[in-house]
Parts: structure tokens; C-alpha cells; sequence
């Protein structure tokens, strides 16, 4: 095989990837035109209050005496039925003031159901926690929220009307707003690829093909199908999207619902960040292991978008693009000839274009974001921010070597929290 | 014997590749056409043989034009030859030669003239170019040699220094101004004074012919000529080449086919092979029926030499995988001086001038590496206009002074037949014999083949490695899907893309004219 055939292999594994978030991209500005609408017209169902379901909030808590109390103070404001909510908070073995703060906002408000996890059940990671608070829920629906969330008032309802409507949808997404965004220039990236996450990924692929991935906060889920599950499994880093690929199994869809907005704290540190998005990584190469034989199905389902995807992601596009920038290496210093004819300085001006004005009409979407700072934040973005996604990619997958070499088993991270808000700023 | 039928038989055993035919009829076609065709060889052995040649110049070796016009046509010649600046020369280096070469602007008070003057004493031949008065010249605007008038320009001749003496007798030619005339070729006994420099083209014609009586090299009985054409690659349509081999062969004109079995398009950068092309194949066999032979045609070859070499063997191993065997290459003179001496991928005895260049040195040289070179003269080009066709006439009136000259005609495969018809019309009547070249002897040489032209109108072909040759021929067809799928599926991204953008930035606009009225307006935090 050749320069000329590698080149053209790379090439079109990285442009496979770059059309299919055009297309996506397409039908997350569609998406949003819909809800659009929806939300001008009926936003939420007309029920009387005893018709609403019972709902159990599930909220993992590991050592967030910094944050814990925003969210426990946003969760009693959420507007739903008293009765049929109830917000089981689990103390997953804390070791700050985490516990005391729950056991306080139990005592004012009846709902909140703390839950207190000890050795040997605890301290083995979100999917644990949620499992255990999972035995406590007697609601209808779960909700799960992390520990430094905080919901707008009625994103509950919002998620529960979504659902209802939908008897196809065994979960329902929100979105989720980025509080510290403009704390610093890495927040600012994490705020715009959020939102360019949400209105590309979850709303185009929603809008085109009926699925989204579960993002691990803001979203519900019927009780009777996690059962049915038997529950997170407590192997996976990114305990979403393993289940989401299970929902998707058992024939169900996952609605992305735009309208139930929560707001939640982004690193502000690169080196939290890494280890976060190495989590990230690592979890949903987890995935692609787990799940590969899917793909080789007779009769394969929804799903094997996702796994095409994924393994597009983590594996695929990544060594594409590393080979890409080899050949180039190669090329420039003449020990590889590449005779290829084509635009192709034109098609990489035309990819860097492309990642722009995507990330701008995302933004356009949101009514406050398209900016000027924005706009070069996103021209930066480009050359700096996604180009370190290579970075954790090639970490992700030398530390699962390294612990398949030496046996060692990659923990659970917990995400560093920051005080970037006082309660009365934002009620 | 009509050639056509030899034609035929040539045809089967280019087909049918390494075997060696010798029919009763080739054999007396052969005969017939052996005397001339090898005539060139017979009179390198005559009675110039190993004579040496000085030639003294007054400027800088390697960068005097005149010098390097000089060595090139004695280049044609069985002859040693030395160049040397004035200051090198000795009387012991001139006790050693048989002819010299003086070239040297001036009149009798010059390093040069005392040279002359030894030369004479001693008894040696030789020439002086650019000789003569130099504060004394005319701008002529014709000159006259044997007995022609031909009109020139941009050019100076010197009177003749007053000591030589000349007349009616001794004077080979004169320039004129239109008022006033000077001698400019002037043979006194042993001494042959030339008083104009070779640069101008017209002159170095005249030179040439002249060689031959200052070398005693008898002159040829007829002008040679070959008629190639050329630009014969798989995109010319087939009825264009089968009428055009039509045509020559009617008129009797035998011609080599300048083939271009993998031709890349610069424009897209697609490669065509003949291999996908088996209708363009038909039409090549069916002129080499016709009094065709197969050359590769080298004029689209790249300058660089890698590439050339990469190019050269993949062209000859498609041909040859087709049964297709060429047994020489037409090379333009650019390609010929930068690149195929220092290419050792393929080996050819004998190149043919191609192209638009034309050379200057009107007959056949022999390169250090024993490659024949055939100039080439003159091409009838795609855009052929009336000026063309004067430059064409003048090119034939140009050689007509050259006695031995080689007439190297290139026609282009797409140009119309039309103009090959008025050229064959207008050459009809020449004084050229159109060779054969399949009765010349020709080598093509690689690692992995050998081709064999004896010059008895048979081929012998040896591969030396077939799985070479396989591999070669076959990757040009690759090639040419990979980079025609690279080519148009890269534009065809650039158009989708393209229109992406345009939709996005509208989307992009719609959104922004709208913000007032959006709804998703999540309350910022501080």
C-alpha cells in the first residue's frame, strides 16, 4: 500500500466523520426550530396535580460540601407536586461536611430522603451510588442529577411531559448549561462545545434517527425498564452510556428535550479537565468493547449508529488523523511522495470553515451566544482545544494498556468541584 | 516489393513478440533498402577515420556557443576531438592533429592568425570561423552558396583580411547587404576562412555541408527523413490514428508512432493506460500494419530523473505487455540533454528528436554513450497557421543547404488529417527518402527486457523478468481509478461542503435576525 492510498484512507475516514456532523448539524438546527414552536405554543402537559407521576430524584453525593447545597437548595424549588417527589440524596461515603449539609436540608424539607453509604457498599463510584439510591425510589420515574446541578424550576415537569407523551422514549434527556463559563479561557471552550454538543450531536441525531445518549445528569428514566436493566453497571466509567445503549436494546428511544434546562460546573483547571475527559475516554471505549459484536448482528438496531460512532470517535477518526498529520510530516520533508491531484489545501481550509460556521449556528441557536468572543474563541478552538482530544484519546488508551499489562484497575475519578456561585446570586 | 505487405508480417511479430521473422519477403525488402540504410555506418569507415580535430577557441570551454555548435556537428563525424582556448595551444599539441578548427573573431595581428599561419606552414587543414576585419563588416541579408540564394538576418560578415588572397575560383559563398558584397566562405589551398560567425542558423547549415569537404567525408547520396507522429496516447480516438496510417501509407511514406501508452492529464491529474483502452490498442496494430513502427513517445516525460525513470519503465513495460514493443524513443531535446543521459532505467540506442524545440545541427550525432541522435527538424503542430507554414518551408529550404542533413518531421495525432494531407502535398515533391527504421539497427535495453532491432526488418525480445513487467504495466491502471476517484470525489466534496457552509451561514443569519423573539434564553449566571 502506498502514500497515495494511505493519504486517501485517512482523508476519507476523516471526512466520513466531518459530513456525518453536517448532516447532524442539519437536523440539530431543525430540532430546534421544533422546539421552538413547542415552547411558544404548549411547553408542558395540562395535568391536575394528583394526575402528575411520582417521581425519585437521585442525587450521588462524594465529598461536595462546596456545591451541595445549591443543588439541594435549587431541587426544593423544583415546581412539582410535593407529594409526588421525593429527592433521595446518597452520601457516598463522604468524607467533608457533605453529609451534615444533606442531613440539615432533610430536616426543613420532607422530600429529601438522605441516603448514607458506608464501606464496603461505597466509595466504588457514581454507578454504585446510583444503584443504591436505586433500592430507596419508590417513584414512577428516576431522575438523576449530579451533585453540583442546578435545575431551573420546572425542568422536572418539563422532562416528565416529554416523557408522557412519548410512551416510545424510556428516557429523556435535558440540557445542561455551563455556570463557571466564563471563568476562564478553558471554561469558555467547555461552554461552547457543550452547547455545540447538545444542538449537534443529541438534537441532530435525535431529530434524525430517533436516539441521543444519556449525558449523566437532567434526564429521567422509567422505573420499570431500569429495573429491568438490574441497574447501572457499575464496570463502566461512563455509566450513561452504557445504559443508553442497553434502553436502546430493549427497543425503547431516548428523547432529547431541550426545554428542561439544568446548570452545572465545568473544570476549571486543564488538569482536572484531562483526567475528567480521560474518564470520559476510557469509559466509552468501555463501550465499544462491550458492544462491538453488535455490530456483526443479522438484524442490528438504532444502536449500531452509536457504536459506528463511538468507534469512529475514540478510534477510527483519531488514527486517521494522526495519519493525516504523518504523511504530511513525510511528505514535507520528501521521503513520501503523494501524487494525488485534488483541492485538498482547499478541502482542509474547507473542514476548518466548516468546524466554524457549525459551532456558530449552534451558538445562534442559544440567543445570547453568538458573539464576537465567541466567534474567536471558536477560531482558536479549532487549533488548540480539539486538537488535545488527540491528547486524551492516545492517554486513554496507553493507560488501558498499562493497566492491562500491570492488572491494575482505572478508578473511578471524582471531578473536582469549585465555589463559583453563592445561592442568592442565581435565586 | 510493396512494403505493406512486409508491414503486415512486421505486425504479426510485433503481436506475437519474441519471435524472430524472416520471410522471403522481408528479406528482400531488406536487401533492397540495406545498401542505404547502411550507408551511414559504411561511411564512418572511410578515410576519415580516427583523424584527430582540434578545436581552438578564444573563449570561455563550455559556455561559447559557437564551440558548442562546432563539437556537436562533429559529433557526426568518426573523428577524436579536442577543444582548447588559444593560451593551451602549443606546437607540439598541433604536431598531433590532422584538422583544426580556429575559431576566433580577428584579423592578422591576433593569437589566432599566428596559429593560422603555423597551420599553414605545417600543412594542416584547418578552418577559421568568425575570421576577418573586425572594424570592418556588413549586415548581409542574403547569402549565396552553391549556387543558391538564401535571404538571413541578424548576422555580421567580416571583410576579409587583406593578405588572403581570393577570386572567382576560390570563394564557396558571399554575403550581401543588397549594396555591397563580401566573400564569406573562402578556400585558399588548405585553409577554409569563414568570416561570419556559425550562430545564425542559416550558417550553421552551411557548415555542415561544408564538414563534409573540409573532413573528406563524402556527402550522401539522398536526404534522409523520418516522419513521426507523435502524441499517440489512449484518449486520441481510434479512426484518427487508422486514417492517418491510412494516409502515409497510400503515399508510401513509411513513419514511426510515438506511443504514450500512460498518459497523465495535467489538468485533473487522471492517468489513462492503454490497457483500458483495447480499441486504441487495435488502432496501433493496425498502423503498425500500414508501415507504422512503435516508439515510445518520451515528449510528456517529467524533467526530474526519478520520475523520468518510473515513467520511462512503466510506458515500456504497458507497450511491451501489449505486444507492443518499441524499438527506439522520441525525445524532446530539452529531456534528451537534461535527463536520459543520467537515467539508467532503460537503455535506447537511438532517440528521435520530438517536440517543438528544433535543433540546430541538421544531421545524425553519436552521443559518448552510443546513443544515436536524430534531430528534429520541424513539427506540423494542432494550431498550424500560415506562419507556421512559412517557418516550415524555410526549415525545408534551411536543410535543402545540407547536403547529408536529416529531415526529423513530428506530426501531432490530433491534429486534423487534413493537414497532413497538405504536408504530404507539399512534400511530395522533396528530394528526402523516408526511411524505415525497423531496417536500422536498434537496442532498447532495461533490467528486466531486451529488444533487439538487427536491422533485417525482424525484432528479437527477450524478458528478463516477466513478473517485473507485469508489475509494471499493471500499476498505471490502479493508478489512474485511484486518482481519478481521488480527483473528482475531492471536488465533489468541495461542492457539497461548499453548500453546507452557505447553508449554515444562512441558518447562522436567519437565527441572528430572529434573537429577539428566541425563546432559549436560559438566565445567565454570574
Amino acid at each position: 500500500m502506498n502514500a497515495n492510498w494511505l493519504f486517501l484512507i485517512a482523508l476519507s475516514c476523516i471526512w466520513i466523520m466531518l459530513l456525518y456532523h453536517m448532516f447532524l448539524m442539519l437536523g440539530g438546527y431543525l430540532y430546534a426550530e421544533q422546539m421552538e414552536k413547542r415552547r411558544r405554543n404548549q411547553p408542558l402537559t395540562r395535568l391536575h396535580r394528583e394526575d402528575w407521576p411520582k417521581v425519585s430524584v437521585l442525587i450521588p453525593a462524594h465529598n461536595e460540601e462546596l456545591v451541595i447545597d445549591l443543588t439541594l437548595k435549587a431541587m426544593c424549588r423544583l415546581d412539582y407536586p410535593m407529594d409526588k417527589l421525593e429527592i433521595i440524596v446518597i452520601n457516598d461515603n463522604s468524607s467533608d461536611r457533605t453529609g451534615h449539609i444533606i442531613e440539615q436540608f432533610a430536616q426543613k424539607d420532607p422530600r429529601i430522603k438522605p441516603l448514607h453509604l458506608k464501606p464496603p457498599h461505597a466509595a466504588k463510584g457514581k454507578p454504585n451510588a446510583l444503584n443504591q439510591g436505586l433500592k430507596l425510589a419508590t417513584g414512577e420515574y428516576i431522575a438523576v442529577y449530579d451533585a453540583d446541578n442546578i435545575p431551573h424550576a420546572n425542568a422536572l415537569k418539563h422532562l416528565v411531559t416529554a416523557i408522557l407523551e412519548d410512551p416510545k422514549a424510556g428516557a429523556v434527556i435535558g440540557k445542561f448549561r455551563i455556570i463557571n463559563a466564563k471563568k476562564n479561557l478553558l471554561t469558555r471552550f467547555i461552554h461552547i462545545e457543550t452547547i455545540s454538543f447538545q444542538w449537534l450531536t443529541q438534537a441532530g441525531r435525535w431529530y434524525w434517527f430517533g436516539i441521543s445518549t444519556i449525558p449523566g445528569t437532567n434526564f429521567l428514566i422509567r422505573k420499570s425498564l431500569i429495573d429491568k436493566l438490574g441497574g447501572w453497571d457499575e464496570s463502566a466509567l461512563t455509566e450513561d452510556t452504557e445504559i443508553s445503549i442497553r434502553i436502546y436494546d430493549e427497543g425503547y428511544r431516548i428523547r432529547f428535550y431541550p426545554l428542561a434546562v439544568t446548570w452545572e460546573q465545568e473544570p476549571e483547571k486543564w488538569k482536572v479537565w484531562i483526567k475528567q475527559r480521560t474518564r470520559w475516554a476510557i469509559g466509552n471505549q468501555y463501550v465499544i468493547y462491550k458492544n462491538i459484536g453488535r455490530l456483526f448482528r443479522r438484524n442490528p438496531s438504532k444502536v449500531v449508529f452509536d457504536l459506528i460512532y463511538f468507534l469512529f470517535t475514540y478510534f477510527i477518526f483519531l488514527g486517521a488523523v494522526i495519519l493525516s498529520h504523518l504523511l504530511m510530516l513525510l511528505n514535507v520533508f520528501g521521503w513520501i511522495h503523494i501524487t494525488l491531484p485534488g483541492p485538498f489545501l482547499l478541502i482542509w481550509l474547507l473542514a476548518y470553515i466548516l468546524f466554524v460556521v457549525e459551532i456558530m449556528v449552534t451558538l445562534a441557536i442559544e440567543k445570547t451566544e453568538l458573539t464576537i468572543e465567541n466567534f474567536l474563541i471558536v477560531l482558536l478552538m479549532y487549533v488548540t482545544y480539539s486538537q488535545m482530544w488527540l491528547y486524551l484519546i492516545v492517554r486513554s488508551i496507553g493507560l488501558q494498556i498499562r493497566s492491562a499489562i500491570y492488572k491494575e484497575e482505572i478508578k473511578w475519578d471524582k471531578t473536582e468541584r469549585f465555589r463559583s456561585v453563592s445561592g442568592n446570586d442565581f435565586y | 516489393m510493396r512494403p505493406d505487405n512486409f508491414n503486415r508480417y512486421q505486425a504479426l511479430s510485433v503481436i506475437l513478440g519474441r519471435i524472430a521473422f524472416k520471410s522471403a519477403a522481408a528479406f528482400l525488402f531488406a536487401c533492397l533498402l540495406a545498401t542505404t540504410a547502411n550507408a551511414q555506418s559504411a561511411d564512418r569507415n572511410v578515410s576519415v577515420d580516427r583523424m584527430n580535430i582540434l578545436v581552438i577557441h578564444a573563449g570561455q570551454a563550455g559556455n561559447d556557443r559557437t564551440v558548442n555548435i562546432v563539437l556537436d556537428m562533429l559529433r557526426h563525424f568518426p573523428v577524436h576531438t579536442e577543444a582548447l582556448q588559444i593560451e593551451e595551444v602549443d606546437k607540439t599539441k598541433l604536431s598531433r592533429i590532422d584538422r583544426a578548427i580556429l575559431i576566433e573573431e580577428g584579423g592578422t595581428s591576433t593569437a589566432g592568425a599566428s596559429i593560422s599561419d603555423h597551420l599553414r606552414k605545417t600543412g594542416i587543414p584547418h578552418m577559421w570561423i568568425a575570421c576577418g576585419q573586425i572594424n570592418d563588416h556588413i549586415r548581409p541579408v542574403q547569402l549565396h552558396y552553391r549556387g543558391k540564394t538564401f535571404p538571413v538576418g541578424h548576422m555580421k560578415a567580416y571583410r576579409l583580411n587583406e593578405n588572403v588572397k581570393f577570386g572567382a575560383d576560390n570563394v564557396l559563398a558571399y554575403a550581401s547587404d543588397g549594396a555591397n558584397s563580401t566573400p564569406l566562405i573562402v578556400r585558399d589551398k588548405e585553409v577554409w576562412y569563414i568570416t561570419a560567425g556559425i550562430e545564425n542558423m542559416r550558417m550553421t547549415a552551411i557548415v555542415a555541408d561544408l564538414l563534409h569537404d573540409f573532413l573528406e567525408h563524402p556527402h550522401r547520396d539522398a536526404r534522409q527523413g523520418l516522419m513521426i507522429i507523435e502524441n499517440v496516447y489512449p484518449l486520441v480516438p481510434p479512426e484518427q490514428l487508422t486514417a492517418i496510417a491510412d494516409l502515409l501509407s497510400d503515399h508510401h511514406i513509411p513513419f514511426a508512432i510515438a506511443v504514450n501508452p500512460v498518459y497523465h492529464d495535467k489538468v485533473n491529474g487522471i492517468v489513462y493506460s492503454a490497457s483500458d483502452h483495447p480499441g486504441w490498442v487495435e488502432a496501433i496494430l493496425y498502423m503498425a500494419s500500414r508501415g507504422g513502427t512503435v516508439i515510445v513517445g518520451g515528449n510528456d516525460l517529467p524533467l526530474h530523473v526519478e520520475t523520468f525513470s518510473d515513467r520511462l519503465e512503466q510506458n515500456l513495460a504497458v507497450l511491451s505487455h501489449l505486444s507492443l514493443y518499441p524499438i527506439a524513443i522520441a525525445l524532446t531535446e530539452e529531456t534528451l540533454a537534461a535527463i536520459h543521459a543520467e537515467s539508467n532505467a532503460v537503455h535506447f540506442s537511438t532517440v528521435y528528436g520530438s517536440g517543438a524545440l528544433k535543433s540546430q545541427i541538421p544531421y545524425v550525432t553519436f552521443l559518448e554513450t552510443g546513443i544515436r541522435v536524430f534531430p528534429h527538424t520541424a513539427s506540423a503542430g494542432t494550431v498550424m497557421k500560415p506562419h507556421d507554414l512559412g517557418l516550415y518551408i524555410s526549415e525545408w529550404d534551411r536543410l535543402d543547404t545540407v547536403r547529408d542533413a536529416w529531415f526529423g518531421f513530428t506530426y501531432d495525432a490530433e491534429s486534423p488529417v487534413e493537414l497532413l494531407e497538405e504536408w504530404i502535398f507539399y512534400t511530395e515533391d522533396k528530394p528526402v527518402r523516408w526511411i524505415d527504421i525497423r531496417h536500422e539497427p536498434h537496442k532498447v535495453e532495461s533490467e528486466w527486457i531486451r529488444i533487439v532491432a538487427p536491422g533485417d526488418g525482424t525484432l528479437e525480445v527477450s524478458v528478463i523478468d516477466k513478473e517485473r513487467l507485469f508489475a509494471l504495466s499493471q500499476v498505471e491502471g490502479n493508478k489512474a481509478r485511484l486518482e481519478g476517484f481521488a480527483f473528482y470525489s475531492s471536488w465533489l466534496l468541495v461542492g457539497i461542503v461548499f453548500s453546507f457552509i452557505v447553508l449554515f451561514v444562512l441558518f447562522t443569519l436567519i437565527l441572528h435576525l430572529r434573537r429577539r423573539n428566541r425563546l432559549f434564553t436560559e438566565k445567565e449566571l454570574p
